[in-house]
């Protein structure tokens, strides 16, 4: 192995940092119209009327549309949304109208001249207010406010409360954040004359995208190509499709011309997707010998106005609950319930971050009953290789027990365990487990991925894989793994960007699966090609094929080590003769997984990562500052594929963490987004970057491509878990809720003492 | 990439002045004065400052940092952040400035935003920021947090008709050393630049007046500043505390203490600074009682009340500071 583990940098480093990259806003069609939206002024309330004439007269508009001008159809996972809302709005992001204009002021200002009036209706801000008796319905058809219900159990829960020596019982509440990707939503609809529609957009779901976008827009999906834009941060808040994309299509449709649309800051603030908030009521047992008995988890989750993939995210949750730690019985119910809020999509870790905070603030809890050390306590009951959770999931391969074993190590926990201090700065350590998909999740009948791979005359090899890069990095990991397969030079590698008509099919960027699912994909198609391009240079350099290697894109005779050819020369003398051919492989991989059954269980996954993080933190208890001195990680990662790759991931997810704890909030009052800047909305900044000390934990995964696992979300999940961990080691105080700012951690001291 | 302009926009008049009276004149007929331009153009794009044009004053030099006679430091009004935070006369002179201006905002901001427009800054109150109307805005009336309620966060605990947080950590500190602004008119103390709002003003410049330098005195003791802020860089102060001062045989002789982000400006804390004269700087006992004087007639707004404790703490911090300086 040669560039397999190596430090890589991106290969679209230089063009990103140099702005030649292309993104969705630099993207200018002959013609093209510049979109913009109307959104509601109220959070619930009903339309009476919508006064477009202003608008239209408004010099440079070409269109102006609203539910009326428009075929409607409803959409998303509850099939209550749709592009335009025409009689009634539910929050306040709801689109109401939008403009095609010759410029984007010009749309803008079109928007502000629509006059919209409404009767305000009785509101509901909280998934209690709108489980209370009598509270308002939000959709005639689920008159409890709640479209969706998990129950997930296995165990037999009453007899292992039964045989619990310890019980700990406690309430979770999970904050709004957001992605705050740097590439703001976007699109770009452009119609043929013939009426075949193509659109550059950010989605990082291109096929799926495809299917739904013509459904929405009542096209049939073979009229419609998906050019996926380079995308500036993805993070899930590209995963689902949002209302701004077809209202795109039909501005380009009323008005005959391609249009872009383009959300400014405030607007993806407002008009983007949040992490899930959630409420966590959780009760955990332990025996006196540390064994884990129970834990009965209900979840309570604030949907929103219309559902996008924050409805679904129990269905990670419940992984975390089930089998993070081995545990006889639990059990898991989630309600989720409608209200006048924004709507949540999915955000990296997809549900995991809350749900682990939760279920370690318990493990710890526990932990301080029993008088065992919180390591100690994870550690005995951590799975070993080869086993079968409750909920079905195989560990083929698992490294969480050394994962563990070198965060405590690194971290020099024993030292500095339960040693706060005295002065106004005390130090704290915490721990914290993760448990997340690393080989795909097959959510849908197929979690599966297509490559297709040409070979040309010059010795290039063109990878056009259907999975796609959003900046996490995989173009670069789909080279190396194919330079490794085929014996090329890295540099000898391009990877074309998606396009619904040009590649092949994948479900898209999710569930941490690019680097093992579509890596892969990317081996099946680079050996294949391999073998062809031995055989050709076989017959030209007349050699037994088993002779002959693929060194640094030279072939090479095994016998004598002399380069006898190049992968180039083997390419053009395969096509400059009678009878030619070309160098072109295909493949498909599907991960040997298995869809849930209707209880929820089943081994979704082909392989599963798992981490261990340490957080040291100093706690100013006169003034509630919480700073992040040390974060100590360790990962299973099966193998690294590009070690520098994988120190961004692992340091980005921690900073992500870092802001989830301690700065970001959006601020949801009475359903209005109060902070919808970055000016408000405090991200970490450089000084708030703690030391990382990562370890990867290289075990190897049977089934990854060269053993690795996905961890792209992995490293982000336990982060704000350590951290209200390591708080409470300074502190004594449990904090269970986030983020952990001056006056919430003053408050908790406060009650404390 | 081309966005548009502006639709709204009449025609926009950029002047460069040759002289100050030239400036004053301009600026007399609505010009707005541009010199970082890190707020006054982010107040245009806002719609909460309105005017014909602007008037850049980069043209008029106003940036030397110098030593006066009689220990006076002397810095242009456009001397940027950077230049103070760097400049070895400050760094010696007052290096509370120093480190204060060394850490405003961010290392770009810092590059251009100069003196004058960070003691002028408008308020960052999120309701005036935020597309709300009030006394502060054009045309508006009232404060919404006071009217409406909601979220007092980052808002002042004084009451007052605006209950915005002045976002100036420069200011506390200048009003803290003793220092003056010099206009174009007349010289002014620091703490008297500044006034409580009641309508768009917050400072008591006249139309036209313009800020050319600022005096500080480098004679008088040690000095000190302390802050709480959401995180280390690019957040202003919720609550910060500058102190200056001098003992005389382990006694407190002469004090001078200013608050930061807890009103619409800074805040001169004479009740604290009396309370701590002739105190010995260890006597926690002492500073607490003139932590508490310096908060005497706060009342936040809920959810704001948190600043109480934070001021408190800072003021202690600030004194304990300066006091171990001087020590050393």
């Amino acid at each position: 192995m040669s560039v397999i583990g190596a430090r890589v940098p991106k290969l679209d480093a230089p063009e990103r940092a140099g702005g030649r990259i292309r993104y969705v806003h630099d993207i200018v069609v002959p013609g093209m119209l510049h979109g913009a939206i109307r959104r509601s002024d109220r959070v619930h309330a009903r339309i009476l009327s919508i006064d477009v004439s202003a608008a239209r007269a408004l010099p440079g508009v070409r269109a102006v549309i609203t539910a009326n001008d428009i075929e409607n159809r409803p959409f998303g996972h509850g099939r209550d949304n749709t592009p335009l809302k025409g009689d009634r709005v539910l929050c306040s992001r709801d689109e109401i109208a939008a403009v095609a204009a010759d410029t984007e002021a010009i749309a803008r200002e079109a928007c502000r001249l629509i006059r919209v009036e409404y009767e305000d209706l009785a509101a509901v801000f909280s998934p209690e207010e709108a489980l209370a008796p009598g509270a308002p319905v939000l959709y005639s058809h689920v008159p409890d406010n709640q479209p969706f219900h998990y129950d997930y159990a296995h165990g037999d829960l009453e007899a292992a409360v039964a045989e619990s020596d310890e019980i700990v019982s406690d309430t979770y509440r999970l904050h709004y954040v957001t992605h705050c990707c740097m590439g703001t939503s976007g699109i770009v609809a452009d119609f043929s004359a013939a009426g075949a529609l193509t659109v550059h957009s950010s989605t990082q779901v291109p096929h799926m995208y495809r299917r739904d976008l013509a459904a929405i827009v009542g096209l049939p999906p073979e009229k419609v190509r998906v050019v996926q834009a380079t995308i500036g941060g993805g993070f899930g808040s590209k995963l689902d499709i949002y209302p701004f994309e077809p209202i795109c299509v039909w501005l380009a449709r009323r008005s005959g011309r391609p249009v872009r649309l383009l959300f400014d800051r405030e607007e993806e603030f407002v008009g983007s997707p949040t992490r899930q908030p959630a409420i966590f009521h959780m009760r955990s047992g332990a025996r006196r010998d540390g064994t884990f008995t129970f834990r009965d988890v209900r979840i309570v989750l604030d949907n929103g106005g219309h559902t996008s993939w924050g409805a679904t995210t129990p269905f990670v949750m419940m992984q975390t609950f089930s089998s993070l730690y081995r545990c006889k019985a639990v059990k898991v119910r989630a309600d989720v319930v409608y209200t006048n809020n924004p709507y949540a999509g999915s955000f990296r870790g997809y549900g995991n971050p809350q749900a682990t905070f939760a279920l370690e603030a318990q493990v710890d809890a526990l932990a301080a009953r029993l008088g065992i050390d919180p390591i100690d306590l994870r550690l005995r009951n951590v799975q070993e290789p080869g086993e079968v959770t409750g909920q079905g999931m195989r560990f083929h391969s698992i490294a969480h027990k050394e994962c563990l074993e070198t965060v405590r190590e690194r971290s020099s926990w024993t030292m500095k365990r339960g040693r706060p201090g005295e002065a106004h700065l005390r130090r704290g350590v915490g721990v914290a487990s993760l448990l997340h998909v690393g080989g795909g999740a097959k959510m849908y009948r197929t979690d599966g991925c297509g490559t297709t791979l040409k070979l040309d005359d010059f010795g290039i090899v063109h990878v056009t894989s259907g999975s796609s890069e959003i900046g996490q990095g995989s173009d670069t990991v789909l080279a190396q793994c194919a330079a490794e397969a085929m014996g090329v030079r890295l540099e000898h590698v391009r990877v074309h960007r998606v396009d619904t008509d040009l590649g092949p099919w994948d479900v898209g960027v999710h569930a941490s699966r690019t680097t093992f699912i579509a890596g892969n994909s990317v081996l099946m198609a680079a050996r294949e090609a391999k073998k062809k391009l031995l055989g050709a240079a076989s017959a030209q350099v007349r050699r037994p094929v088993e002779r002959l290697d693929v060194t640094d894109s030279e072939i090479v005779d095994l016998e004598t080590g002399q380069a006898v050819s190049t992968v180039g020369k083997v390419v053009r003398a395969l096509h400059f003769r009678e009878r030619g051919d070309v160098i072109m492989t295909s493949a498909y991989y599907e991960p040997p997984s298995q869809a849930q059954d209707e209880g929820y269980k089943g081994d979704v996954s082909a392989t599963y990562a798992f981490g261990a993080q340490v957080a040291e933190v100093e706690v100013d208890v006169e003034t509630g500052v919480v700073r992040l001195v040390r974060l100590t990680a360790a990962h299973d990662v099966g193998r690294a594929i590009n070690r520098l790759g994988i120190e961004g991931q692992i340091e980005g997810g921690i900073a992500m963490g870092a802001g989830y704890a301690l700065t970001e909030e959006l601020k949801v009052s009475r359903g209005v987004v109060e902070n919808p800047r970055f000016r408000d909305y405090h991200l970490v900044t450089a000084p708030e970057i703690p030391e990382i000390d990562v370890t990867f934990v290289e075990q190897g995964d049977r089934e990854g491509p060269f053993g690795a696992k996905g961890v792209g979300e992995a490293p982000l999940i336990p982060v704000a878990a350590a951290i209200a961990a390591a708080v409470e080691d300074a502190t004594g105080v449990r904090f269970t809720s986030l983020p952990l700012t001056p006056e919430r951690v003053l408050a908790g001291l406060r009650e404390r003492s | 990439m081309d966005r548009g302009g502006d639709v709204r926009s009449p025609p926009f008049v950029y002047a460069r002045p040759e002289s100050s009276d030239e400036a004053a004149t301009a600026a007399r007929a609505g010009a707005l004065a541009l010199a970082g331009g890190t707020d006054a153009l982010v107040l245009l794009r806002l719609g909460l400052a309105r005017a014909q044009g602007v008037l850049d004053l980069k043209p008029l030099g106003w940036r030397e940092i110098e030593v006066k006679s009689g220990g006076v430091l002397e810095l242009g009004a456009l001397a940027t952040m950077a230049e103070i935070a760097s400049s070895a006369l400050v760094r010696e002179g007052v290096q509370t400035l120093a480190l204060v201006c060394g850490r405003v905002a961010t290392p770009q901001i810092r590059n251009v935003a100069t003196l004058g427009g960070n003691l002028l800054q408008a308020p960052r109150c999120p309701y005036y920021r935020g597309g709300f109307a009030c006394m502060r805005t054009p045309g508006g009336a009232g404060c919404p947090p006071q009217d409406q309620g909601g979220d007092a966060r980052h808002l002042g605990i004084f009451p007052g008709a605006c209950v915005a947080a002045h976002p100036s950590d420069v200011a506390v500190v200048l009003v803290a050393l003793g220092a003056g602004v010099v206009t174009t008119r007349r010289t002014i103390a620091v703490e008297e630049l500044h006034r409580a709002p009641d309508g768009p003003a917050d400072t008591i410049l006249e139309p036209g007046e313009l800020v050319t330098k600022v005096l500080v005195p480098m004679s008088a003791g040690t000095s000190a500043y302390a802050r709480v802020a959401d995180r280390a860089s690019f957040a202003f102060a919720l609550a910060a505390a500058a102190v200056r001062l001098k003992t005389r045989q382990g006694r407190i002789a002469d004090v001078r203490i200013a608050l930061g982000g807890l009103a619409p400006r800074p805040i001169r804390a004479r009740a604290a600074e009396d309370a701590l004269t002739g105190a010995d700087p260890a006597d926690r006992a002492a500073l607490d009682r003139a932590a508490d004087a310096a908060l005497d007639g706060a009342r936040p707004l809920p959810g704001a009340e948190y600043k109480l404790q934070l001021a408190r703490v800072l003021v202690v911090r600030a004194i304990e500071d300066a006091a171990r300086s001087e020590a050393g």
